[in-house]
């Protein structure tokens, strides 16, 4: 008798359980139409990602194209300026705006020397010694740096 | 046979028929799906996958002061696929503003139909291909293309070079460093969409192009300007065939200037034509020409730092000179009497330098001239260099009269690069440098720097001193009251006219010479040797009179870029 008490005691719980479950679950169409709808919607994560990734791709490339066009347009600028720089420009904007002649005469003037400037500019003797040792050895290893020889 | 066995039978072919056409499927399935596989797959990743070169910057060549010479500036090509254009005259009218061509001509060219796209316009800038793109034109194509342009316009053409079409060095130094400038070209390995662009999400390998290294010369753009102005105003005024100059500064060696004229030019629309090929040459270190006068440096050179002859050392000179087989002549008449060897130079006297390379004799003479590199090419660093022509003792067609005259530069034939050289050898105190003309090479792959190569000891520096102040007694030598022609007011100018005849097959040429000049400034402390040589001038042939002005219109000039204030007359102390 204890055991039949006991069994039903331990069984209603469980009848309890299951109607709850039953109330709860999902019916085996709705799974699916969630499966479905979840499906669907990773797919469309996965489009909409791909979609967004080819866009970039294509925003990169036509970037790249972009900077190769202002690299090209950079290149044709240096060539204007050398070109301004050139001694045949220099030449004809002298002659021609600025009506500049050849010199008919040059004139060297000499400067004088100015010793007594030059002794306070330069630094103590072992100062400026020591300053020239720094500079050797910055010197030689910029040269190994650069690769010089 | 009854109905259903007559039926039966037609069944049986049908079968038949159906599974033989069956098997020739498979059959041709096998053989494309198996046998052939691997032509097919090439076949169908060719149709996907595309490998571009992606080309290398060609370096830029820049003069000593970091100017640029050479440089290459990609543009844009225009072309169209008419396949595509629907109303090629309202294409036309709206590029032809932008084009600055007729609108007639565009439309005919945008209405060809051929496989190809038909190139419309080259060289467009960015700022016209950005216009033409704003248009939205369907059936335009722009082709990156790169030209190798000059800033400086036709300078030192022939010294730089010609690029082909393929980008690569044909001649000058484009040839001679076509490795360091070229660099090394890239790839790309893409996927492609159908209208032959990348597929931003395919796969793709790449290679990134190494640019090309920079070149850095010795040649300073405004001395090589000079020269070549100098050159081409020489070239008319005396009706030559040509002219050559050639700057060194005798310190170090390094070439200043290098020019000739008639020149290669850059803009001439002719310039891969075969008739121009003789332009592509550089003749100061390609031509060979009889010396003349000049050479009685190096004899002179040779006789006192052997100590058979001085300054002072005087001889009866009668106007000939009998050595060996021949009789050496003076080609002006001075009234015969007793000359020093500077008296000698100072008259360009056949005689007195006959006497000093005869009278130092065949072995030491040639060992002097070898050892002022000529018979060698210099090594300066530019194709085509000539070695020389010098004939020695034993050798065919010898004769001991040679040595008589290869000492006052006939029957020896030198470039003039070595010529300068040899000179710049007595300005530089008898010592030899390697003439060289590039100064740096900097590219990706690290850089290399030339410096100054000191060849040998020719002379020693007493000599070299000596030989100076003669040089310098020649350039102030007043001749029937007039000046040299060389002379430049103010400074002391060391120098040697030269006038060689022509050879040809039948002897020499009557009516052509070779004028030149070669010299240095200031003498006590050269900046820069020069020389010039105008080949067959027509109104007169004497190195004086042709060559020497030339020479002090350019040293003038030098003179004052390189800042050297005047020793002497009023100019000077200032």
């Amino acid at each position: 008798m204890a055991e039949r008490v006991g069994a039903a005691s331990v069984a209603r719980p469980l009848l309890i359980d299951r109607r709850r479950v039953e109330a709860h679950l999902l019916s085996l169409p709705t799974l699916a139409a969630l499966a479905l709808a979840l499906t669907a919607l990773l797919g469309l994560l996965y489009l909409a990602q791909t979609s967004s990734l080819a866009i970039t791709g294509y925003d990169v490339q036509e970037l790249e194209a972009e900077r190769a066009r202002w690299q090209l347009r950079n290149d044709q600028l240096r060539l204007q300026i050398a070109e301004a720089r050139s001694l045949d420009t220099v030449e004809r904007e002298a002659r021609l705006r600025l009506r500049m002649g050849p010199p008919e005469r040059v004139v060297f003037v000499q400067q004088p020397a100015v010793p007594a400037a030059k002794s306070l500019a330069s630094p103590p003797s072992g100062l400026r010694a020591a300053v020239e040792t720094i500079q050797r050895i910055a010197n030689g290893v910029l040269g190994w740096l650069s690769g010089e020889f | 046979m009854n109905e259903l066995d007559e039926r039966g039978w037609r069944l049986y072919v049908l079968f038949a028929v159906i599974t033989g056409c069956v098997l020739i499927l498979i059959a041709r399935l096998v053989y494309i799906q198996v046998i052939e596989h691997g032509h097919f797959a090439e076949l169908a990743a060719a149709e996907r996958w595309r490998r571009e070169a992606v080309p290398a910057r060609r370096g830029v060549i820049r003069d000593a002061d970091g100017a640029p010479l050479a440089t290459t500036v990609a543009y844009e090509g225009l072309y169209a696929d008419a396949a595509q254009i629907e109303d090629p005259a309202a294409t036309a009218n709206a590029l032809s503003p932008l084009l600055g061509k007729p609108a007639s001509s565009l439309k005919a060219k945008l209405a060809q139909r051929q496989a190809a796209p038909v190139l419309v316009q080259s060289g467009l800038s960015a700022t016209t291909a950005d216009r033409i793109r704003e248009l939205n034109l369907p059936g335009l194509y722009f082709q990156p293309e790169r030209q190798r342009l000059h800033p400086e316009g036709n300078l030192a053409a022939q010294v730089l070079g010609v690029v082909g079409v393929d980008g690569q060095g044909l001649s000058g130094l484009e040839a001679a460093f076509d490795a360091d400038l070229a660099g090394k070209p890239g790839w790309v390995l893409a996927e492609r969409d159908t209208g032959g662009d990348e597929i931003a999400l395919g796969d793709r390998q790449s290679s990134p192009p190494v640019d090309g290294a920079d070149i850095t010369l010795t040649l300073d753009r405004y001395i090589q300007r000079t020269v070549e102005l100098e050159l081409a105003a020489a070239v008319e005024r005396h009706r030559a065939r040509g002219a050559t100059a050639v700057v060194l500064d005798p310190r170090t060696g390094a070439v200043l200037a290098l020019a000739s004229y008639p020149a290669l030019r850059f803009d001439d629309p002719d310039l891969f034509d075969s008739s121009r090929l003789p332009l592509y040459r550089i003749p100061a270190v390609d031509d060979l020409y009889e010396p003349g006068s000049v050479f009685k440096i190096v004899t002179m050179a040779a006789a006192l730092d052997a100590g058979v002859v001085t300054p002072e050392t005087a001889i009866l000179d009668t106007g000939s000179f009998p050595y060996a087989s021949g009789v050496v002549r003076n080609s002006v008449n001075w009234p015969p009497g007793m000359i020093t060897m500077t008296l000698g130079l100072q008259r360009s006297s056949n005689v007195a330098a006959a006497y000093a390379g005869t009278t130092l004799g065949t072995r030491r003479f040639f060992d002097y001239v070898s050892a002022f590199g000529f018979g060698r090419p210099t090594g300066v660093g530019l194709p085509g260099e000539a070695a020389g022509l010098i004939k020695r003792p034993g050798q065919p067609g010898w004769d001991d009269y040679d040595l008589a005259a290869n000492s006052f530069g006939q029957g020896i034939a030198v470039t003039p690069l070595q010529m300068a050289s040899a000179v710049a050898a007595v300005a530089n105190g008898g010592t030899l440098l390697q003439p060289y003309v590039v100064a740096k090479v900097a590219g990706p792959s690290g850089r290399r720097v030339y410096h100054p190569v000191v060849v040998r000891q020719v002379v020693r520096a007493e000599t070299a001193r000596k030989l100076t102040e003669m040089l310098v007694a020649v350039v102030e030598f007043v001749d029937g009251g007039k000046p040299r022609l060389s002379k430049v007011p103010g400074y002391r100018v060391a120098g040697k006219t030269g006038t060689a005849e022509v050879p040809t097959a039948s002897g020499y040429d009557p009516s052509a010479t070779i004028a030149s000049f070669v010299g240095y400034a200031p003498a006590d402390d050269p900046r820069f040797v020069l020389l010039v040589k105008i080949d067959e001038p027509k109104d007169s042939p004497w190195g004086e009179t042709v060559a020497a002005p030339v020479f002090r219109a350019i040293a003038q000039q030098l003179l004052v870029y390189f800042r050297v204030a005047p020793t002497e007359g009023p100019g000077a102390g200032r």
